[in-house]
């Protein structure tokens, strides 16, 4: 199976170990990551705050690198993820502008996923199960989807935006046992984290002690700028440790955790057979 | 047309409903002011007006008093608002579609430390195709002069090989570049020779 790879510009800085693991997960999924060619940005939020034509012009370019391998794309950052899926609903729904841009037709209908999306259905609940050789029932992780996975519904299509499961059913299929918690869709804040670093400090504290209240002993994302946020603005004396879905899956079906970048977080470099979690 | 709302006196612009419209992919003015959105903003604490008067505001067409608010630059983008909108409104194309009409009119000054974000965030896009962390860092630092935030956070990050030193780049990025200018050059309801948008503090977008 070939998945067309869109790392985004973080996997290269802020969340190297996101990449790290989604790719050393693959790998042991037998999964065929080719990287989209000549990729560039997404634009993230700045594109569209200066102007509401500047997301779609830079994603239809990287819809028309990924068009030529013919395989669905996996964009593990949420920021990415989102800005592809809306554009390429805008571009489906105005054909003058993917005229314009020169989109051909087959990029406007590639299935573009996120990480828990790919999971759920290559390899699978089942499989995925079936595949555990490390015991890590110990985490009781809150399952932490914030924005930009879910939301707006209309343009991403997946899950439900206010009671989502999926990170749930993964994490419960490699063993963990995550707690149900009331912040698993806010809004962390990260947009703002270099502008309003206090706002945002408030935001993380809260999303933390809601997950704490519940008995959770790690937050588990899907996002490097959510994780990025959740670890630098935790101000809290006992800082509750985040990591990435593709770490925790990884790590239960046996990759070391060496080849998953576990050692580049900031709160917890720890995570199998860690104490006190 | 003079507007009297809670004391202040603004003078409402007709046309601003339509080009916010134009702009959004929304219809504004179907807003029926249930208060939803403002219940369930996480960046209330940060804006002057509440989602919900932004969109009443355009309704009015209290061009500056939108414009020239602290709220639209503070809108984290979360998308809450537009997932709950009984009237299926997308709210946050409507922020996007007020920043971007706020900055290509050169109204800033509600919150220059975000404008400079985003600029220098797609300035190191504009050279290189891709974002570049420390390249965009150090531009925000020049244009907020504020040099000493986060510099802990920084050489953490960079300690743990988190900062990249050298970045990377598209080999397309004249393509790139070319697509986010005139991006920030299409101007609404015309055909005309587009605009130039104002460049702030030391802006090279």
């Amino acid at each position: 199976m070939t998945i067309a790879y869109f790392p985004g510009c973080s996997a290269a800085s802020t969340g190297r170990e996101f990449a790290e693991s989604t790719e050393a997960l693959c790998e042991a999924l037998g999964l065929a990551l080719v990287e989209i060619p000549d990729w560039n940005c997404c634009g993230a939020t700045s594109a569209g705050v200066l102007s509401p034509h500047m997301s779609a012009a830079l994603n239809s370019r990287n819809l028309k690198q990924a068009a030529a391998l013919d395989a669905p794309i996996l964009a593990p950052c949420a920021a990415c993820y989102n800005r592809l899926k809306t554009a390429q609903l805008e571009l489906r729904e105005k054909p003058a502008l993917a005229a314009e841009y020169e989109v051909p037709a087959k990029a406007l209908n590639t299935r573009i996923m996120n990480l828990p999306e790919m999971l759920l259905e290559y390899p699978g609940l089942e499989r995925l199960a079936e595949m555990v050789k490390v015991d890590l029932s110990y985490l009781h992780p809150g399952a932490y989807y914030g924005c930009l996975m879910l939301r707006p519904p209309k343009a991403v299509q997946f899950d439900d935006a206010e009671q989502p499961t999926s990170m749930e059913r993964i994490l419960t299929a490699v063993g963990l046992h995550p707690v149900d918690w009331c912040a698993r869709t806010e809004c962390c804040g990260a947009s703002l984290a270099s502008t309003r670093p206090g706002y945002v400090t408030n935001q993380v504290g809260k999303i933390v002690s809601c997950a704490k209240r519940s008995e959770a002993n790690c937050l588990v994302a899907a996002c490097p700028l959510c994780v990025l946020n959740l670890e630098s603005r935790q101000a809290e004396p006992e800082p509750l440790p985040v990591f990435y879905l593709s770490e925790i899956v990884a790590a239960a079906i046996g990759v070391a955790p060496e080849k998953l970048g576990t050692q580049r977080h900031l709160l917890s470099k720890a995570l199998v057979g860690a104490k006190g979690h | 047309m003079r507007v009297l709302d809670q004391g202040r006196e603004s003078t409402s612009h007709p046309e601003f409903v339509d080009l916010i419209c134009e702009l959004s992919g929304e219809d504004v003015r179907k807003c029926y002011q249930c208060g939803k959105c403002t219940a369930g903003c996480p960046a209330m604490e940060e804006m002057d007006l509440a989602p919900s008067q932004v969109m009443r505001g355009v309704q009015a067409g209290l061009k500056d008093l939108v414009l020239d608010s602290r709220s639209i630059w503070c809108c984290a983008g979360c998308q809450t608002c537009a997932a709950r909108c009984p009237k299926g409104l997308d709210l946050c194309h409507v922020m996007k579609a007020l920043t971007s009409e706020a900055y290509a009119e050169g109204r800033t000054s509600a919150a220059p430390d975000v404008v400079a974000f985003h600029q220098s965030f797609m300035d190191t896009v504009g050279v290189l195709g891709r974002n570049y962390e420390l390249g965009m860092i150090g531009l925000m630092k020049l244009r907020t002069r504020n040099f000493f935030q986060d510099i802990g956070l920084g050489m953490k990050l960079f300690a743990k090989g988190k900062i990249n030193l050298l970045p990377d780049y598209v080999k397309g990025n004249a393509e790139v570049r070319r697509l986010i200018r005139e991006s920030l050059a299409k101007r609404p309801h015309t055909g005309e020779t587009p605009v130039p948008p104002v460049a702030q503090g030391g802006g090279s977008l």
